[in-house]
């Protein structure tokens, strides 16, 4: 218990690893801005390609389905802006709890307003920026809040890394149950579809794949184990960088590759 | 703060990271659990603010999706275009500015509508499927003709949508169909 008290209450643990984790996750909601103004014609305007239909729920729910329910070209651009403000506000580090709630509202309302467009990237994202709310919060002159603040700081930190072996564990689970992967061919079966796929990737030779599809799956069985161990987290985060790049510039799915890589930052423990 | 408060609010801390995973594990995890009421109250609380899918690629795709569609013009119906192809081809020419958007869109509204018909066989359909796949699917297209290519409303159109599977392939014909 005594550890556990001292994990949360000793100080702000990884602090520099968070902050680099902050600039990377407000630079790439700043990619993600553009990419709704190049995009905008047919995401957000008048002829829009995306379906909706309103869904009231509760009040909780339809904060979060405020875009969805009272949809108008002009609210889109408001949230997209809003987006942008709120994250330079944090690359200038003038970011607190309140700019951080309302910049994780604003991108699960843009989330929300997009879900037939959605990777796992998109919902990891969200949940990283909720807890990312937490973080590094400003010092006040009362002791016991500053006490208080720092153990949400740090239970945030460890959520998020919870949530990132949880997602590896699961992923791999699915692969582990599933024959395509068992067998091998998943790899080589997804790259012959041109969904997912490119000119290189669909000349790569089977045994090749086939062994890729087998580092993939032993990569994401022992990520939740081996991340937690400093010798292993060199070959880890190669592994992983090379494979979400991959996904990334390869496969098309570009969000995705670039939030999974952003996670690794919080694993890399400079401080101690 | 007293010793004693710091062990409380470490317990309040615990219980709420490892009740939120919990929920989250439920959620998301291929793993059947038995428990009626904890599933429900796990999706409850994780959809729509923790919402996550970690299936990635499981199955792997072994089907090539092509959605045709055709309008017709002053001098009859044009050629067929195979939109999803090349907003996939599009794509490929620059990874990162963001039209994944629209071949997901499309590809996944696809998706649903074929699955939503696989009961049939290869079939023409001279009307349109009433089921919300196809509406969503139907809205899309609308939308696409009169962005892309500047389709009138009122126009007559046609779709084509090929599922190609390694060991079968199905083809849904749909006629008759009206920019609105």
């Amino acid at each position: 218990m005594s550890r556990i008290i001292d994990y949360f209450f000793n100080t702000k643990k990884q602090v520099k690893e968070i902050g680099w984790f902050r600039n990377a996750l407000y630079l790439f909601l700043l990619y993600k801005v553009c990419v709704y103004l190049i995009q905008f014609q047919a995401l957000f305007s008048s002829e829009r390609l995306i379906y909706h239909e309103v869904k009231h729920v509760n009040i909780v729910i339809s904060s979060v389905y405020l875009l969805n329910d009272y949809y108008s070209v002009l609210l889109g651009v408001i949230f997209i802006i809003l987006t942008a403000i709120f994250s330079i506000i944090g690359l200038l580090k003038k970011s607190n709890y309140i700019s951080n709630i309302l910049l994780w509202i604003v991108v699960m309302n843009l989330t929300n307003f997009l879900y037939p467009t959605l990777t796992a990237g998109d919902y990891l994202l969200c949940n990283l920026l909720f807890f990312n709310c937490f973080f590094i919060p400003k010092e006040s002159d009362n002791v016991t809040l500053n006490e208080i603040k720092t153990a949400i700081h740090n239970a945030s930190l460890i959520a998020i890394k919870l949530q990132v072996c949880l997602a590896y564990f699961i992923a791999a689970y699915f692969k582990i149950t599933d024959a395509s992967w068992l067998e091998g061919y998943a790899i080589y079966q997804t790259f012959q579809i041109p969904e997912f796929s490119n000119s290189f990737l669909q000349s790569l030779p089977y045994g090749f794949c086939l062994v890729l599809t087998y580092l993939t799956m032993i990569y994401q069985l022992s990520f939740s184990v081996l991340v937690w161990f400093r010798p292993f987290k060199i070959y880890l985060f190669s592994f992983g960088v090379f494979q979400h790049l991959a996904i990334g510039l390869g496969m098309g799915l570009f969000g995705f590759g670039i939030v999974m890589t952003i996670c690794y930052i919080l694993f890399l423990k400079y401080d101690n | 703060m007293s010793p004693l408060l710091k062990r409380f609010f470490s317990v309040v801390l615990v219980t709420i990271i490892c009740g939120h995973f919990v929920f989250v594990f439920i959620y998301a995890s291929p793993i059947k659990i038995n428990i009626k009421k904890l599933h429900a109250l796990s999706y409850l609380y994780v959809y729509p603010i923790f919402q996550q899918n970690w299936e990635l690629f499981v199955p792997a795709p072994s089907v090539e999706r092509r959605l045709f569609v055709r309008y017709e013009t002053e001098d009859g119906f044009n050629d067929w275009q195979d939109i999803l192809s090349q907003e996939i081809m599009n794509h490929r020419k620059n990874r990162v500015l963001g039209n994944e958007t629209k071949v997901l869109l499309l590809s996944n509204s696809m998706i649903y509508v074929i699955n939503s018909l696989y009961d049939k066989p290869s079939a023409i359909l001279r009307e349109k499927p009433e089921n919300s796949a196809f509406k969503i699917l139907n809205f899309e297209i609308n939308q696409y003709l009169k962005q892309k290519f500047k389709v009138k409303k009122q126009t007559t159109y046609e779709l084509l949508l090929v599922s190609k599977g390694t060991e079968n392939t199905v083809a849904y014909y749909i006629k008759s169909l009206e920019v609105n």
